[in-house]
């Protein structure tokens, strides 16, 4: 098929076209032409793997165009190994979306439509190959992840969101600058035309350039960098700006909770690669330990942080502030085991996490509250294995697999990153490992505090919001299943034989160490 | 036999019981039985496989027997140095035999389990759950038997997690219980804690010879890379802190001073299950790895690190096993006292025995928590032996296989225990000679172990069995389990006999086809200090005997008096020793007191919830602050673009294009001040760099 790339990242569109024309009454006609539209990408997905040459370094399947040929902005899409997996990764769990959204009753139409933008937007994002189109396409994501949150959202809806929002936009101010300063720049070295071409930019020698600012001389590249440090670091989160994930999960619908761990953080470490180690090698040899530090105190910082929490949702929410920790520490090492670990954590985090997200808010739908610990220092929960096992079980599958038990994903990931990292940053890396014993402590003593013991497990009364104790918890359904089913499958498959995964990436990521050194 | 045919049959193994697993998982309620057919007879055709191992082993006769294979798991590609995973299958003498004493305990545990986790009409006593237990029980099977033919300790360590797992899962498996729940997390922790440092040591010795397979480990620590001062961590040679680093999974695993804490909680899991994993596999596992990396240990000069947590735990455990009233605690403290010994005796260099005593051990500890479960299964689940007395009569078979299982922990002749336990203070009473000074505590710990050892498992064996009854009504009812109950435990019997390790006659001599099949791996680098660990066996072998047998029978003889005669009353004895004894006895030397009460909860926890706290109120606030700072500046600046420009295009512009239905209830958000002006700011800047551009650059 030719234009697959477009294909997949813009056929939702036409799904969303269909649903805003749909009379509101047909909201379960809405929800199965979603998930019918979504199919599409995945099947897309699913060929375009086919199509993917894995020996090659290069972009493949390049679409480009002139878009706005004044300032020499391009429609220009191309996959390589960095982006492959994400590209799958992204459009699993948009699809899975659709039917973790089922039970979604408010303005069921623009819910839908919004998805389909956020699938837009995520998707441009990593196939974007011109930075003006990049920026654009993540910009586009903001406006649905925005309103998601704000309209579908939990009690404090608007505060997360807008504090959502104005992180990702003070992010996005200076990845704009960053952006608009290597344009310009490029000029001088692409003989009078500014690009924003990501493989025109690579190649621009910047240590040529020097800005003055209040009469010091600082390396434009240097300056550059950090720009765009901090458009992406917001969205990783890399500490101290992740302080909008807790709020922004806490109060989303369960699917834009996954989508949001299991694709969103990805963009920032994916930007990491794409841009400051593809244009700004110099600068990232220069930087790579802050990334380092800012990656363990990530790990750490996150581990204690989910260990004190009395909501599950900010449990898992600081888990994954603690687990990309471990991708910005596996990328910055600049070794074949350290970045393949990286990216292969960035998937599997996004398998994981998904699924916890989706297990919350499988019993945050039976009992209406997310309490480890009430308010009034009750357990919420206690005892759910007594009366749903499989609910326990397949809790089980994504706390070990978030945790780094061998035979899951979990395990691979971080252990090449340790094994990467541990020859390059060896006190960094013992200090990290702390991160191995405190990650097995928060999510154990969550699954002894909600799961086992006596049956104690309290449900809240949506009408007069009093918690009371729960009598019967309804087993796991069909349609959870169908969104658990296949993330905990990968699970394990990448667990047991994770070469087919590694296969994907491993060539372009070893090249990309060799341009950064 | 061809060697292909035995890498086959080692894979098999493991993966039949993982096939299990998953049928169990999936459809074990649904099968006759609740499919416990499926576990049992999965790890049966295990031990069948495994029987043919053992017998190619066996007839080849030759103490480096190896037949090996590996493939490439995990290839990372290259970037200067190609970087690569190989793991495989590695049977030799020590594999052929711990996977010919895994399969049986394993199988026979599964049998007793068909009778033990049903109720006294033959009814699952859990329901639903027999089939999990299955399953859980396979899976394990499945991960101890994988840990045992690896070849690496990349899959040894994925399996040896797995392990953890399960101990996890199996000791909290009475899941409406609390101190269930609290054990089971205790366990995954605290192993958790020893399996970091095995993990760094893994790091460490990937950095150093890019592999994880014990051939190249060898080989690399015969090139001397181990011990070159350039690849020296921390100012200690490679070798001891890698030694010392796996070695710390030993003492998670193996619950070594000062992890201990949580093998006896374990017994909160079914009885089975500590028999399985508590007693004879996973708990060895930790000392299989040692013997493993023994060259390591050696080279490393950690060896007497190891004897002396070896030394320190056995002791300490067997004096806590005096004060236990709970059946299956006594049996946990001597599960750490023993597994002591076995640490000891490779920490004072004899290879040999301390596999030995971790086999026959395996075998003698399996029966004997069988047995207690026996007892509890007749005891209607009574397990404090204060209820109990003359059971003798009432289940004799659990009696008898008992009394001799005692009788060879003991250490008492004729019996398998005493033969590797002999070899076990032979060597350390020659190297307390050897190296005088504090190494004789080594060798007081030794012996005055062996003598407690008897006098706790005799007091246990004369209140459950002997006496009279304290509880009549269990007294009355109690009665022998089926043959699937009593047959494993009569067959764990029968092979704690010397006879079944030696191969000739001679109770007192423990040479035999088993020390002369299981021999340190013949590197020339560990030539030298090899002989001179044999010179400690030879020396001390015929004081330690005699030394042994009189600690054995003097411990058996106070026992009888106290708990059998009834000559002198417990209390008195117990009345000799000061107050503080039996407070540090009575609260386990206040390690667990220490590490939940005091680490834990008045250390971690309020750390954590600091940083919650800074997370709250510092982090947050501060970004907060800072963001609205910006938002101020811009609003300040361009107030005026933000009215004429910004509002009407934007979000009129926007507003207008979607759908009405969303319209109404966006401008609710819209109206929200802050994000209008940080959108403004992104266009300010963009102008303002537009402008800058031809000043600045």
């Amino acid at each position: 098929m030719s234009h697959i790339l477009s294909w997949l990242t813009f056929f939702p569109l036409i799904g969303a076209v269909v649903i805003a024309f749909m009379p509101s009454r047909m909201d379960s006609l809405v929800k199965w032409v979603a998930a019918a539209t979504m199919a599409v990408p995945l099947v897309l997905a699913a060929q375009l793997l086919g199509m993917f040459d894995q020996s090659s370094t290069a972009f493949q399947l390049v679409e480009q165009y002139d878009w706005i040929s004044s300032f020499n902005i391009q429609y220009h899409l191309g996959v390589d190994g960095l982006s492959i997996l994400m590209v799958l990764l992204t459009a699993l769990i948009s699809f899975l979306a659709i039917f973790a959204s089922w039970n979604i009753k408010k303005m069921v139409k623009g819910y839908f439509i919004m998805l389909m933008l956020l699938h837009v937007g995520m998707m441009g994002c990593f196939l974007a190959l011109d930075f003006f189109l990049f920026f654009v396409f993540w910009e586009v994501m903001l406006i649905p992840m925005y309103f998601l949150i704000g309209i579908w959202g939990g009690e404090k809806k608007e505060y997360a969101a807008i504090k959502f929002f104005l992180y990702t936009m003070f992010g996005g101010v200076f990845m704009l600058i960053g952006m608009l300063a290597l344009y310009f720049f490029s000029a001088d070295a692409n003989g009078g035309v500014s690009t924003f071409n990501f493989l025109e930019l690579a190649k621009v020698d910047w240590s040529q350039f020097k800005v003055a600012i209040f009469g010091s001389q600082f390396a434009v590249d240097k300056l550059v960098w950090w720009f765009l440090f901090l458009g992406f670091a917001v969205k990783v989160p890399v500490w101290p700006f992740h302080t909008w994930l807790p709020w922004a999960h806490v109060q989303a619908p369960t699917a834009v909770s996954i989508i949001l761990a299991g694709v969103l953080l990805k963009l920032g470490t994916y930007g990491f690669l794409r841009v400051n180690y593809q244009l700004l090698p110099d600068a990232t040899l220069a930087f790579k330990y802050a990334l380092v530090i800012l990656g363990v105190i990530g790990v750490i910082y996150g581990a204690f942080c989910a260990l004190a929490q009395k909501d599950l949702k900010k449990l898992v929410a600081y888990s994954s502030v603690s687990h990309m920790g471990y991708v910005l520490v596996g990328m910055a090492v600049l070794t074949p085991a350290g970045i393949q670990g990286a990216v292969l954590q960035m998937f599997n985090h996004g398998l994981s996490a998904a699924m916890m997200f989706m297990l919350v808010g499988v019993l945050y739908d039976r009992l209406h509250h997310r309490y480890i610990v009430t308010p009034e220092g009750k357990l919420g929960f206690g005892g759910i294995a007594q009366k749903a096992p499989w609910i326990t079980a397949i809790w089980m599958v994504a706390v070990f697999a978030g945790m780094g038990l061998p035979g899951l994903n979990g395990f691979i990931s971080e252990a090449l990153i340790f094994l990467g990292s541990f020859p390059v940053y060896r006190t960094e890396t013992v200090i990290m490992s702390i991160g191995i014993v405190l990650g097995a402590a928060y999510l154990l003593w969550m699954v002894q505090r909600v799961f086992l013991g006596p049956f104690t497990t309290l449900h809240k009364d949506t009408s007069t919001g009093a918690l009371h104790a729960a009598h019967e918890i309804q087993e796991i359904t069909g349609r959870e299943l169908i969104v658990l089913a296949p993330l905990g499958a990968l699970c394990l498959w990448v667990g047991v034989y994770p070469q087919p995964f590694i296969n994907l990436m491993k060539n372009t990521l070893n090249q990309l160490i060799e341009v950064v050194k | 036999m061809e060697q292909s045919n035995l890498i086959t049959y080692a894979i098999l193994i493991p993966l039949l019981p993982l096939a299990a697993y998953f049928i169990q998982s999936a459809v074990g309620t649904r099968l006759p039985r609740m499919g416990d057919w499926v576990s049992t007879g999965a790890i049966f055709l295990s031990f069948l496989l495994a029987t043919q191992i053992f017998s190619a082993m066996w007839g080849a006769h030759d103490p480096s027997w190896v037949v090996a294979k590996s493939w490439t798991w995990v290839d990372l590609g290259s970037a200067g140095l190609p970087v690569k995973f190989d793991i495989g299958v590695r049977l030799d003498n020590l594999s052929a035999v711990m996977l010919l004493m895994v399969t049986l305990c394993a199988t026979l545990i599964h049998l007793f389990s068909t009778g033990y986790m049903r109720d006294h009409h033959g009814h699952p006593a859990d329901g639903y759950r027999y089939a999990s237990f299955f399953s859980y029980l396979s899976l394990f099977t499945a991960a101890m038997l994988g840990l045992v033919i690896s070849d690496n300790l990349l899959t040894l360590f994925m399996c040896w997690e797995v392990m953890g797992l399960c101990s996890y899962l199996l000791i909290g498996f009475y899941r409406h219980k609390h101190s269930a729940a609290n054990a089971s997390i205790k366990a995954f922790m605290t192993t958790r804690v020893g399996d970091t440092g095995l993990f760094l040591g893994m790091l460490a010795l990937f950095a150093l010879i890019g592999s994880f397979q014990f051939e190249e480990i060898y080989k690399a620590l015969q090139d001397g890379i181990f011990t070159d001062p350039k690849n020296s961590l921390l100012g200690f040679s490679a070798a001891a802190m890698i030694g010392f680093l796996i070695f710390c999974g030993t003492v998670g695993k193996s619950a070594q001073f000062p992890l201990q804490v949580w093998l006896p909680d374990a017994m909160e899991g079914p009885t089975p299950v500590s028999a399985l994993i508590h007693a004879a596999t996973m708990v060895a596992a930790g000392v299989y790895l040692i013997i493993r990396v023994f060259p390591i240990l050696d080279v490393g000069n950690v060896l007497p690190i190891v004897a002396g947590i070896g030394g320190f735990t056995a002791l300490f455990a067997a004096i806590l096993a005096i004060k236990q009233n709970d059946i299956k605690k006594v049996l946990a403290y001597s599960t750490l006292s023993q597994l002591g010994y076995m640490v000891l005796a490779l920490g004072v260099g004899n290879f040999t025995a301390s596999f030995f005593h971790l086999i026959t051990h395996a075998v003698f500890k399996a029966c004997l928590f069988m047995c207690s479960g026996s007892v509890i299964y007749a005891m209607h689940h009574e397990q404090d032996m204060r209820h109990m007395g003359g059971l003798a009569k009432k289940i004799p078979f659990t009696f008898w296989s008992m009394f001799i299982a005692t009788l060879a922990i003991a250490g008492a002749p004729f019996f398998s225990g005493f033969l590797s336990k002999d070899m076990i203070l032979a060597s350390v009473l020659g190297y307390g000679q050897h190296h005088g000074g504090l190494s004789w505590l080594l060798v007081v710990s030794g012996f005055v172990t062996a003598g407690l050892t008897a006098f706790y498992m005799f007091r246990l064996v004369f209140m459950t069995f002997f006496g009279h009854p304290h509880d009549h009504h269990h007294y009355d009812e109690a009665h022998e389990g089926g043959w699937n109950m009593w047959f494993p435990l009569v067959t764990l019997a029968g092979l704690s006999l010397w006879v079944v390790y030696t191969g000739h006659v001679n109770p007192f001599q423990a040479q035999g086809w088993f020390t002369q099949l299981i021999q340190p791996p013949k590197l020339p680098i560990l030539a030298e200090s090899v002989k001179e660990y044999a010179e400690f066996e030879h020396h001390g072998h015929v004081p330690a005997m005699i030394a042994s047998l009189v600690v054995a029978t003097l411990g058996i003889f106070f026992s009888w008096l106290v708990f059998g005669a009834k000559k002198i009353p417990a209390a008195k004895l117990a009345g000799i020793w000061p107050n503080f004894v039996h407070k540090a006895i009575d609260n386990l030397y206040f390690f667990d007191w220490f590490y939940i009460k005091v680490a834990i909860q008045k250390g971690l926890m309020p750390f954590a919830k600091f940083w919650t706290i800074v997370d709250d109120k510092v982090v947050d606030r501060g970004m907060v602050d800072g963001l609205g700072d910006v938002a101020n500046v811009a609003k300040g600046t361009i107030n005026l673009i933000d009215d004429v420009v910004v509002d009407r295009t934007f979000v009129d512009g926007f507003g207008g294009g979607i759908p009405s239905a969303l319209g109404s209830s966006l401008k609710v958000l819209q109206n929200g001040q802050v994000q209008r002006y940080l959108s403004v700011a992104v266009v300010a800047l963009m102008l303002l760099f537009f402008f800058l551009r031809g000043v600045l650059f």
